[in-house]
């Protein structure tokens, strides 16, 4: 597996390297194509602000507020229902919300609990599986100039809470 | 969406606030969390930039018809006729092999070039199923080395810090699938709504 992770150090730089031939050996100018695509992305990114700052306030509020914390507590029966561990409850709520968030999550949780428990282990499933979904969701809609998403937020939340399950399943019968 | 998500959260975290105590760090975050969103966007901007002006070249240079061959049989049954073609197609093979490859922040500029063009001809403000099932599929990504999560649990002295690769695995094809049969379910749904 270590095998596997050095070759992924790869992928990048051989990427540059196949671009720069590709410069080199094409007869048009490609460096016009680059400059205007630039451009293009440079747009997209600056038209992206408005979204980041409404995403990045709320989410900072949900943290700071201690509305985390309610949410835990709201959210708890039903997920020890579920059969999820106590200590999974933190990253579970953040998940939806937070990507650095989680990860902060999963540090203390496995320096509490040791990384090759089976909480961990879990927690590992469930944070490799999703992503974030209010920013996820945000930045690709608003950089299409969507405004009405129709099924979307609802079908992200239902696949959440399949993914709690099916991690919460395949940790407890395989590790 | 992003109206009704933003103003549940803020009513959401003023009453909590209010309730734990909380609204003084509640302001205090306010102001970091809009510096913190300039970041974001600024440490986005090169990223954005540079593989827009990539996927350019490599578009233009044709390479991407040899890579769309390969995965348009994977595209059409799960994003439809209208997406497996021409320039839609181009863009979304280029989105899925940077998530497959873990190239993070070459990613999302090209996820944003795909669904882009999936929309560039709708004027109403109203998502398409395709835009929708690559923006859900966003959500449940298929990473092929979880390589945060490697590092994390190297750091708190795993023995076998890869021995829950195979099974991130399996879930997230689990997972994937469930979301392509959600999509579609709830595509139907909400017909009736447009």
């Amino acid at each position: 597996m270590n095998f596997l992770e050095k070759c992924t150090v790869f992928i990048m730089p051989l990427i540059l390297v196949c671009v720069a031939f590709m410069l080199l050996l094409s007869k048009r100018e490609l460096v016009i194509s680059f400059m205007d695509g630039a451009r293009e992305g440079m747009a997209t990114c600056i038209n992206l602000l408005p979204t980041l700052l409404l995403i990045m306030c709320g989410v900072s509020a949900l943290f700071s507020s201690g509305g985390v914390d309610v949410l835990c507590s709201i959210f708890r029966p039903v997920l020890t229902f579920l059969g999820v561990p106590e200590e999974l409850l933190p990253s579970i709520i953040l998940r939806p919300f937070s990507g650095s968030g989680v990860t902060a999550v999963a540090d203390r949780l496995f320096k509490e609990i040791g990384a090759d428990s089976y909480v961990a282990k879990t927690a590992c499933l469930l944070m490799g599986a999703t992503d974030t979904i209010i920013y996820t969701l945000s930045v690709y809609f608003s950089a299409a100039n969507i405004k009405k998403t129709r099924y979307a937020l609802p079908a992200s939340f239902v696949v959440f809470l399949f993914s709690i399950i099916v991690s919460v399943l395949i940790g407890r019968k395989l590790l | 969406m992003l109206s009704k998500t933003f103003s549940v959260m803020i009513i959401f975290s003023f009453v909590s606030a209010c309730l734990t105590n909380n609204v003084e760090r509640m302001a205090e975050s306010f102001v970091s969390s809009l510096s913190d969103a300039v970041t974001l966007c600024l440490s986005l901007l090169g990223m954005m930039c540079f593989w827009s002006g990539i996927m350019k070249v490599i578009a233009e240079s044709g390479v991407l018809n040899k890579l769309t061959a390969v995965i348009k049989p994977l595209i059409k049954p799960v994003f439809g006729k209208e997406t497996a073609k021409g320039e839609n197609l181009e863009n979304l093979s280029a989105a899925i092999m940077a998530n497959f490859l873990g190239l993070g922040n070459a990613a999302l500029p090209l996820g944003i070039n795909a669904v882009k063009s999936f929309e560039k001809n709708n004027k109403s403000g109203i998502a398409t199923d395709s835009t929708i099932m690559f923006a859900v599929l966003n959500t449940v990504p298929f990473q092929l080395v979880p390589s945060t999560l490697i590092a994390l649990r190297s750091k708190y002295g795993s023995q076998n810090p890869y021995d829950v690769v195979p099974y991130i695995w399996l879930c997230s094809l689990i997972i994937i699938s469930f979301a392509v049969v959600v999509c579609k379910i709830m595509s139907r749904l909400w017909r009736k709504k447009l």
